[in-house]
């Protein structure tokens, strides 16, 4: 198959701007600038079925169009490059591939929906990341595709980078609005971000992996990119992270809609030697586990929601048969536990119970009623303000749904049937705070 | 205007209101904690989930953040719903200390309700609770964080209701804290109202801490007496004592909060020191003894020098039965009439500030939320009358542009435009501003024009530098602003300010056509000073445009005491020490008098030097009527029947008990009663139509007959149609401006200068020691820093204060802040030639900064 986004990926540098022009990077740029309007980039994008890759999945063209045209003054992009979800690396590995094609993608970006400022916001452990980003940044626009009138058109944009604080919620794009404004990282509803975002101005937030598609939707049409994909409802090639008990963990491009069995067994070249799989989290910590009867489902969009299980990052992590997953989905929800914003009341607070009920049941206090409680309560989260609350709880959805016998047994054992140590109620949390 | 179904009922409700409130307006009142009428919707606590059935939204949702649309069906009792509902009651109380047996908020508890009526009452969780450090917040606010359902209703309202940066949310998840990065008091002076937004014990309001249940209180309305808006409280009495006032909603007054002083300037009721027995040359005495020898008294004077050598003096802080009460015993015994004010300036503000209020630019506080310019000319809100700081913020989060033309550095919890211009020119830049902007305007009569057109042509001051343009452009935004309004400040501006001030308002509501708006806003020097203001008009028609006859205040009865034409003063629930500043003169005269008769429950110095003390009832201790600053009529209820605290008789004792025939102190009664009984005694002939009614008739007092009306819950207004009167602007001659002198202002504060809660320990403790702020480039040519301490030179003595320096002031002004016993320092009042090179430096080393020479004391 032919590799888009990783066709400039070498095992030890980053490709340069010269290597990147060598393979047609910013000719999308300039047949853009040159023979198109922001509204027919825009057009192409919708046509091309591009949709979010930063989990939600959401129409990217649409995205754009929903910006009133006849809004003047100032909009912004912001390239989103929170990449909090555990489990996922893909943006860090194709910022580290290939800077200039991302560059391009948040060009392309501006240019269609009109923004001249874009603020490349990067999670904070992404140093060196911001680092070469912010020189291939410098280069590009020494090579005149940033700033002022860019390539000789009258379009201008600018383009700096934003390290986070530092929290999963800031990935959200409305926390990230906030964050990027100084304030509490708390997604707000009822405004959309195309309306009213940054600076309450029109702003749209991509994931990198998606504005990294745009260069080739505008150099090689939208119907070039629909026939990447391996289904009929995939888009594109996708980028797939493969962690946890596999032979050799990477990040994988691949055709949108490859089957799950197939990224594993082949490209991640199956399970560690005397490991037999168990389950996986399809798309990071915020999927739900999937049994092995579900490893034929392609990862896409359509398919895994027709599964019951959401593609969400397209990171794969991967659980043996030696692994209790009531102590891995412990390990899970304590992260977001940790990472919830505080804000509404089933998430700030409902998740700690649920910790708590996990934990009585790995710890040997569990009760045949902690399993109906965990299915009430886990149910209930999607009542929550943002997505962050049902996103944490999809993890012991997933256990709830296929390893419900897995939880009894501890039950009934009242020990960890892996033989696993008494983690102690109450040590995940730092008591000690001081004001 | 969409029409909905909750729980079987339809209601039609206007746009944009949610369903919570919708199905409140049908008497279902779903649970909510973060949800709050003034703060609006956070979607935080998701307590207010309901089953939308049918219609354009599906499924379980939130009430408050949904609005209100066509077609809606909505269960609150869906069983999805309730159940949800119970989960998160059950997660708000996982962490919670349940320690409802030691907690304030116990028994008026809306997380207590809520989490019985949610239907939670089985405790699951086992884990370990979450604890907090706590902090000191200062005097006023008891913090108890473990006690918090985190519904963010503080901290919106501390940051975007109030305005104030101090007290924030930090940290995230479980752990999300609400509270200052420090530990210290809260700046914010409507911080009280934390205890009250509260839906839990988070907040408790500190001086009233454990001292009763909401149960164990004796409540009523009440209406606030520390300054002349008039917001709504709910009074809290226990065991004699007032406990703790709460803001009570009036959408058109207070909205749902009241400030600080408001909330705790109370004190004065509880003291020791109250007169509380009546006293006849230092002997107790009875009531009905003591009313009969102050009649004995005044009839013995009025007989040897006649009717007009008595006098009778009340006060802005007496209610209208007073009032009327005085204006009758002064018709029936020849008396002088009734005076109210200090100084004949004072009354000609107060009268041309009650003329200005009328029907055609009535605009009540809550009013102001929906004005799109508002000038405020002389005022400091948050020191002078803090509530109108806090409407003038919801006003510009609306987006209206509001400028401040004040010398003072003045400051607001809003973006405002600040013209701090000399106080020679206040005027003068309102009448260009107005001027200006209805330059083109049409304006219906001839008169209005052509005043228009004098306005116009003011001349702009020529300092600070850029006025003109910057008026230009107010102008300009005064000229587009659909509903305009002027606010007036009462004790800086000059004598025809508010005349002025009110004319403008008329200008601007005419230019803007018939169903156009335009408010004015004065502000007056008590909680009765309007009330005090019409009864001192010509009673003959209330739509004529009264005068209020040959009123001298204070000072034409000292030069009447000084004359020997006073003989006897009756001093009615006024102190006039408080309302005139020459106390060596007020003295000497007060000493000169045959009979000194004062009847009032405060613990004034006039009530000390007194030969005859009428002890009366204060506001919580009577049914009561005020009007308000912009005309409104409130009542204020009696809360207990008064008598000295429990706490003052029972000698530490507990349960404290004493056991006696009557209510110890129990002999006060209403002012106005006593009134009466002084005037059954002083013209028997009236006594029986006095005595066939039970109080007297409050048009008596206001000649309005509106007064008469039973004033429902939002008060009534009696602002009345009047014509348009043009009053000219005082300009300053210009030969005064080349080389204008300072002058020193003794300046009201939020805290410690306002008559009543002066008396109040709290609030004293609140005001700490006086501060001079002087222009930036006197105190650089002087060397003064700040943060010093200087010594203020007063021609009654010196005053040691804190210097603060400010760019934000007019160049000929320096600010020193009252306090009981400064402004006798100051025998010209509260503004006075001053020149800053008499200031000196305090010693390093000096010990708290206070007045010095200050000698007097009260009762």
């Amino acid at each position: 198959m032919e590799k888009v986004l990783f066709r400039n990926r070498r095992p030890d540098r980053p490709a340069t701007l010269t290597e990147y022009r060598q393979s047609g990077g910013y000719e999308g740029l300039a047949k853009a600038l040159a023979h198109m309007t922001p509204k027919d980039v825009a057009e192409a994008v919708r046509a091309s079925g591009l949709r979010g890759r930063g989990g939600a999945g959401f129409p990217a063209g649409r995205k754009w169009e929903s910006i009133d045209p006849a809004r003047k003054g100032p909009r912004y992009i912001l390239p989103n490059t929170d990449e909090m979800e555990p489990g996922t690396f893909k943006d860090r590995i194709l910022v580290n591939a290939d800077p200039h094609l991302v560059i391009e993608g948040i060009i392309l970006a501006a240019y269609a929906i009109g923004a001249e400022r874009g603020i490349f916001f990067i999670r904070p452990s992404y140093e060196m990341d911001a680092q070469l980003l912010e020189k291939e940044l410098q280069n590009a626009r020494e090579a005149g595709f940033l700033g002022k009138n860019i390539l000789g058109s009258d379009f201008s944009f600018e383009l700096s980078v934003h390290r986070s604080a530092g929290r999963y919620i800031c990935g959200e794009a409305s926390a990230q609005i906030n964050a990027i404004q100084g304030r509490r990282p708390n997604p707000r509803k009822g405004v959309r971000s195309t309306d009213r975002g940054l600076w309450d101005r029109p702003t749209v937030v991509n994931n990198v992996e998606t504005l990294s598609c745009v260069p080739d939707i505008i150099r090689r049409g939208p119907e070039w990119f629909r026939t990447l994909a391996a289904t009929p409802e995939g888009d594109g090639n996708k980028l797939y992270c493969v962690s946890g008990m596999v032979a050799s963990p990477d990040c994988f491009e691949l055709p949108m809609g490859a089957p799950l069995r197939e990224i594993i067994f082949e490209h991640a070249g199956g399970m560690l030697d005397g490991r037999e799989f168990k389950a996986c989290l399809p798309g990071g910590t915020s999927t739900a586990f999937m049994p092995a009867s579900l490893l034929d489902t392609p990862m896409d969009f359509d398919n895994m929601k027709k599964a019951g299980q959401r593609l969400g990052t397209g990171s794969i992590i991967v659980f043996d048969h030696k692994t209790c997953l009531v102590r891995a989905t412990i390990n899970i929800i304590n992260f977001f536990v940790r990472e919830s914003c505080g804000w509404c009341t089933p998430c700030r607070e409902g998740l700690p119970m649920i910790r708590d009920l996990l934990l009585r049941i790995e710890n040997g206090e569990g009760k045949e009623e902690h399993i109906a409680r965990l299915r009430e309560m886990t149910a209930m989260m999607r009542h929550a303000y943002c997505a962050f609350a049902p996103g944490a709880a999809a993890p012991v959805e997933g256990l709830l749904a296929h390893f419900e016998d897995e939880l009894r047994e501890h039950i009934r054992q009242k020990a960890c049937p892996f033989g696993l140590g008494k983690p102690r109620c109450g040590d995940w949390e730092a008591r000690q705070f001081a004001y | 205007m969409p029409t909905l179904t909750i729980d079987g009922r339809t209601i039609t409700v206007e746009n944009g209101l949610t369903v919570i409130e919708a199905a409140e307006r049908l008497g279902i009142m779903i649970p909510r904690f973060c949800w709050h009428e003034a703060l609006g919707a956070a979607g935080a606590c998701r307590m207010c989930a309901v089953m939308f059935e049918d219609g354009p939204v599906k499924g379980l949702q939130m009430s408050c953040t949904v609005a209100a649309a066509d077609g809606m069906v909505v269960s609150t009792d869906h069983p999805e719903a309730m159940a949800f509902r119970a989960q998160v009651a059950e997660w708000l109380m996982m962490n919670h200390p349940h320690d409802c047996p030691i907690c304030d908020e116990g028994g008026q508890c809306h997380l207590q309700d809520t989490t019985i009526s949610a239907g939670h009452s089985l405790r699951r969780y086992q884990g370990p609770k979450r604890t907090y450090p706590d902090q000191d917040l200062g005097p006023l606010v008891t913090h108890e964080m473990n006690r918090c359902i985190h519904c963010y209703r503080c901290v919106r309202f501390y940051q975007e209701y109030c305005g104030y940066r101090d007290f924030g949310v930090m940290k995230n998840a479980s752990q999300v804290f609400y509270g200052r990065y420090k530990s210290g008091r809260l700046e914010s002076p409507f911080a009280g109202n934390l205890t009250g937004v509260c839906p839990t014990g988070v907040y408790t309001d500190k001086p009233s801490r454990h001292k009763g249940r909401r149960w164990d209180m004796q409540r009523a309305p009440s209406v606030c007496m520390h300054c002349s808006l008039g917001c709504n409280l709910t009074a809290n009495a226990r065991y004699r004592e007032i406990i703790r006032l709460e803001a009570r909603k009036n959408a058109a007054v207070n909205g749902h909060f009241i400030c600080d002083r408001g909330r705790h300037g109370f004190g004065a009721a509880n003291l020791a020191s109250r007169p509380r027995a009546p006293m006849t040359d230092g002997a107790q005495v009875s009531l009905a003894e003591a009313v009969k020898t102050a009649v004995l008294r005044l009839q013995n004077v009025t007989a040897k020098h006649g009717p007009g050598s008595a006098a009778i003096l009340s006060s802005p802080r007496a209610n209208l039965e007073t009032l009327a009460a005085l204006k009758l015993l002064a018709a029936e015994t020849g008396f002088r009439a009734p005076e109210y004010f200090g100084s004949p300036v004072e009354i000609a503000k107060a009268a041309a500030a009650a003329r200005g209020v009328c029907a055609e630019t009535a605009v009540s506080m809550g009013g102001l939320a929906k004005a799109d310019m508002i000038l405020v000319l002389g005022a400091d809100p948050v020191n002078e009358a803090p509530m109108l700081a806090l409407a003038l913020r919801q006003a510009a989060r609306n987006g209206a542009a509001v400028a401040v033309i004040d010398p003072r550095p003045v400051s607001l919890p809003c973006d405002f435009e600040r013209v701090a211009v000399s106080r020679r020119h206040l005027e003068a830049c309102l009448a260009a501003l107005v001027g200006k902007s209805l330059e083109g305007a049409s304006l219906a009569g001839a008169d209005m024009a052509a005043y228009a057109a004098t306005l116009a042509k003011t001349p702009v001051p020529a300092s600070p530098e850029g006025l003109a343009d910057r008026l230009d452009a107010l102008a300009q935004k005064l000229k587009t602003a659909a509903f305009p309004v002027v606010v007036c400040g009462f004790d800086l501006p000059g004598e025809s300010a508010p005349g002025f001030a009110a004319a403008c308002a008329r200008l601007l509501k005419a230019s803007r056509g018939e169903s156009g708006r335009a408010g004015f806003f004065p502000l007056f020097p008590g909680p009765n000073a309007m009330g005090a203001a019409m009864a001192l008009m010509d009673q003959r028609d209330a739509r004529s445009d009264p005068e209020p006859g040959d009123a001298r205040g204070v000072l034409g009865l000292v030069e009447a005491m000084e004359r020997g034409e006073i003989r006897a003063l009756l001093a009615v629930e006024a102190d006039p020490f408080a309302l005139f500043p020459d106390h060596e003169r007020l003295r000497k005269a007060l000493a000169n008098l045959d009979v000194l008769v004062v009847c009032d429950w405060l613990p004034s110095f006039a009530a000390g030097a007194a030969r005859v003390v009428l002890p009366c009832r204060n506001a919580f201790e009577t049914d009561g009527h005020y009007v308000n600053g912009e005309g409104r009529l409130q009542k204020s209820c009696k809360v207990f029947d008064g008598g000295e605290p429990v706490s003052l008789t029972g000698a530490g004792g507990h349960p404290p008990r004493t056991f006696a025939a009557g209510t110890p102190g129990g002999e006060a009664e209403p002012s106005w009663r006593i009134v009466l009984s002084l005037l059954a005694l002083a013209a028997p002939g009236v006594a029986k139509a006095v005595r066939s009614q039970a109080r007297p008739s409050l048009s008596r007092a206001v000649s309005c007959a509106l007064a008469d009306e039973a004033c429902g819950a939002e008060g009534v207004v009696l602002a009345m149609p009047r014509p348009f009167a043009p009053v000219a602007p005082a300009l300053s001659d210009p030969a005064q401006n080349a080389n204008p002198g300072m002058e020193l202002y003794l300046a009201e504060e939020t805290f410690g200068t306002e008559e009543i809660s002066s008396y109040a320990p709290i609030t004293a403790e609140l005001a700490g020691p006086p501060v001079l702020t002087l222009p930036a480039r006197t105190a650089a040519a002087l060397d003064l820093a700040d943060g010093g301490s200087v010594n203020v030179p007063l021609p009654g003595g010196g005053v040691l204060a804190v210097l603060r320096v400010s760019e934000a002031m007019a160049p000929d002004l320096a600010v020193l802040s009252r306090r009981p016993g400064i402004p006798a320092l100051c025998p010209g009042g509260p503004i006075a030639p001053f020149d800053p090179a008499t200031l000196t430096k305090a010693a390093a080393g000096t010990d708290s900064a206070g007045t010095t020479d200050a000698k007097e004391t009260r009762a």
